[in-house]
């Protein structure tokens, strides 16, 4: 076998990738303008240009086109797009997700960029959108830079997260937020880590009608925050909502009370705490432990 | 963002689970369809 048979972002690669991920709908890449992966899947795909299979250079870019494709009178309106991001650090302010389709990190280094996917923009929240309804995204870091949280979305409904890292900037808890949304219904955290902000995953009521329902986190972490991991506002609807096998800890930092569900909308399953208080409210703990002590 | 992250100082309405969850399907699905909207504006469609 020619010892370059598949190296670089070649044919195989994209097909590889493909078959990995796979889209029943249109395929979209993004790599960023005039690096060498751009350079080399430009050889194989039309970049902006229209196909099942295309590259772009700006994810922004690839979600202009994954929405503008969607015909809401269609049942079911999702198109199963998926856009396959490939590694670097993406200076992006998105203020549109794409509704039913799949978003997928390459490589697993989200807080580098070196071989995985970064969004970090010199300023301003990487993701702020009013809503993103019925989609994944897998493999991707979201680094604010400044004051603003990594990610924000008003509404976010039907969508499932998994392994996606939300960070203020490095040993900082300047970022409001490292994850926040105001009302979401059946939407999945699994193995996200919410990291350096004051707040870690925050669910805060605006109106009425805000509800946190059959939300379900799994295996997620937050680490370095300074008032709370994970924070809910009073008056939020929250039935069917399981927090589980997640880990809310200072890391450094001194969390104030880094349990603090002030709607009292999660049961909390195989937990930790650690803080200078562990936890407050909550609908139920079993197996959860708060600064070492069982929480009862 | 389409709503302010405040803490709400009103008086909360009393709605049932299932009557916040359609309240939020149709408010998500309304800010969904704008989102097509201006996509293709971008696009000049």
């Amino acid at each position: 076998m020619p010892h370059n048979m598949n190296v670089g972002y070649g044919r195989n690669w994209l097909q590889t990738i493909m078959s990995k991920y796979p889209a029943h709908g249109k395929s979209y890449f993004v790599a960023k303008t005039g690096t060498v992966p751009y350079n080399q899947i430009a050889q194989i795909l039309i970049p902006d240009g229209d196909g099942d299979v295309r590259l772009f250079g700006t994810i922004e870019a690839a979600i202009t086109a994954v929405n503008a494709d969607i015909n809401w009178s269609n049942s079911p309106w999702a198109n199963g797009d998926v856009i396959y991001i490939l590694p670097g650090t993406y200076a992006e302010n998105l203020t549109a997700l794409p509704h039913g389709c799949a978003m997928i990190g390459i490589g697993d280094d989200i807080r580098d960029g070196q071989y995985g996917v970064v969004i970090q923009p010199a300023s301003g929240d990487p993701v702020d959108v009013s809503a993103w309804i019925n989609g994944y995204m897998e493999n991707i870091g979201f680094i604010s830079s400044s004051t603003n949280p990594a990610f924000d979305a008003a509404i976010l409904n039907n969508c499932k997260l998994v392994n996606c890292f939300f960070s203020g900037a490095a040993e900082s808890t300047t970022a409001t937020e490292a994850f926040v949304t105001n009302d979401c219904v059946k939407t999945t955290l699994k193995d996200c880590w919410a990291a350096n902000a004051t707040i870690g995953f925050r669910f805060e009521y605006v109106d009425g009608g805000d509800s946190i329902s059959y939300l379900w986190m799994e295996n997620c972490r937050s680490t370095y925050i300074a008032t709370s991991g994970i924070y809910t506002s009073t008056n939020l609807v929250g039935p069917h909502s399981i927090v589980q096998d997640c880990q809310f800890m200072g890391s450094g930092q001194t969390t104030t009370k880094q349990i603090d569900d002030n709607s009292s909308i999660f049961d909390f399953v195989r937990c930790s705490a650690e803080g200078t208080t562990a936890t407050e409210g909550g609908r139920s703990y079993n197996g959860c432990y708060g600064n070492g002590a069982l929480v009862t | 963002m389409s709503k302010k992250k405040e803490e709400s100082k009103t008086k909360v309405p009393k709605m049932s689970a299932e009557e916040c969850m359609a309240l939020n399907k149709k408010q998500a699905l309304e800010v969904a369809q704008k989102d097509t909207e201006e996509a293709k504006k971008k696009l000049g469609m």
